[in-house]
């Protein structure tokens, strides 16, 4: 079957989609085909119980593999929930929107408690020291607190 | 602008405030709860940590904030810690999946480990698969060609 180049809608639905990290992101539920140009333009991935399906379009689409589809970019919406640490390993808060930029991040948002008020904040991609299952960030960081509207 | 200000007196505290203080790994993986420490006279030498119904010992020296340990703050490690890729899903270079990593041989008592087993159901079987052919270990575990 892999050295067939022709695969079919049997091969796809229901396969594991993953990421350039290896972190499994959901099953593909959907294909989506252009009527007109007859070709396939994305994949939709059920990503599990309460959490919203994502829509992936071809050109993110690495290869179709035997159990599973990889992807050629991480989906910056897998980072909304996750938790961040200051250097020092304090909690700072949780990410609650990432603004991204030709596929590089720019800023993330975080929620964090002031006291008995929330709040957030904004923190530029260069604060960030790593992003993986949490975010921890730079030693000596600054944020801008977001006005709300 | 908002600073948050770094408090410059670390915590100076007894077993009790690191007692299932939670060690998060450089990549921010969870990697465990502290149950217990090691002393050799008045030097901290290591961790033993609860991790998935699991129990690891963990030198002190691999974690990164410890002199500058904050009240309430998790405990950063310099590194991955190798246990941290036990359960994680392992596709090969085709797209195939293997399993769940359910056993890493480690090498003496360091960070390293030279091979891992891959199971991927209760009656299937376990393969054996060289570290050397890993190609990304960050969330899941992606195998070279």
């Amino acid at each position: 079957m892999q050295s067939d180049p022709i695969i079919t809608s049997d091969d796809i639905l229901g396969r594991d989609a993953v990421d350039p990290e290896g972190e499994f992101l959901g099953i593909v539920m959907k294909l989506h085909v252009d009527r007109s140009q007859k070709t396939l333009v994305g994949i939709t991935i059920d990503q599990g119980f309460m959490k919203p399906d994502l829509f992936i379009g071809i050109d993110y689409i690495e290869k179709f593999g035997v159990d599973a589809v990889f992807l050629n970019r991480i989906p910056f919406e897998k980072y909304i929930g996750l938790m961040v640490y200051a250097s020092d390993g304090r909690v700072v808060g949780t990410v609650e929107k990432v603004r991204a930029d030709g596929g590089s991040i720019q800023t993330i948002e975080v929620r964090w408690k002031r006291g008995e008020a929330e709040t957030s904040s904004e923190i530029p991609a260069r604060a960030i020291e790593e992003i993986g299952t949490s975010v921890i960030l730079k030693k000596g960081f600054y944020t801008k607190k977001i006005e709300s509207d | 602008m908002i600073h948050l200000t770094e408090d410059p007196r670390p915590e100076t505290g007894h077993f009790w405030s690191l007692f299932l203080r939670p060690i998060v790994s450089r990549t921010g993986h969870p990697a465990g709860r502290i149950i217990d420490i090691e002393l050799r006279g008045a030097e901290l030498r290591s961790f033993l940590l609860f991790y998935r119904f699991r129990l690891i010992r963990l030198p002190a020296n691999m974690v990164a904030n410890l002199n500058d340990l904050q009240k309430k703050s998790a405990l950063l490690l310099k590194d991955e810690p190798y246990y941290t890729l036990l359960g994680r899903i392992v596709y090969d270079a085709e797209g195939k999946r293997l399993g769940r990593v359910k056993h890493l041989y480690q090498i003496d008592h360091t960070n390293e480990f030279e091979s891992f087993l891959v199971k991927k159901g209760i009656f299937s079987r376990t393969r054996l698969i060289e570290r050397e052919k890993i190609q990304v270990s960050k969330k899941g575990i992606l195998l070279g060609p």
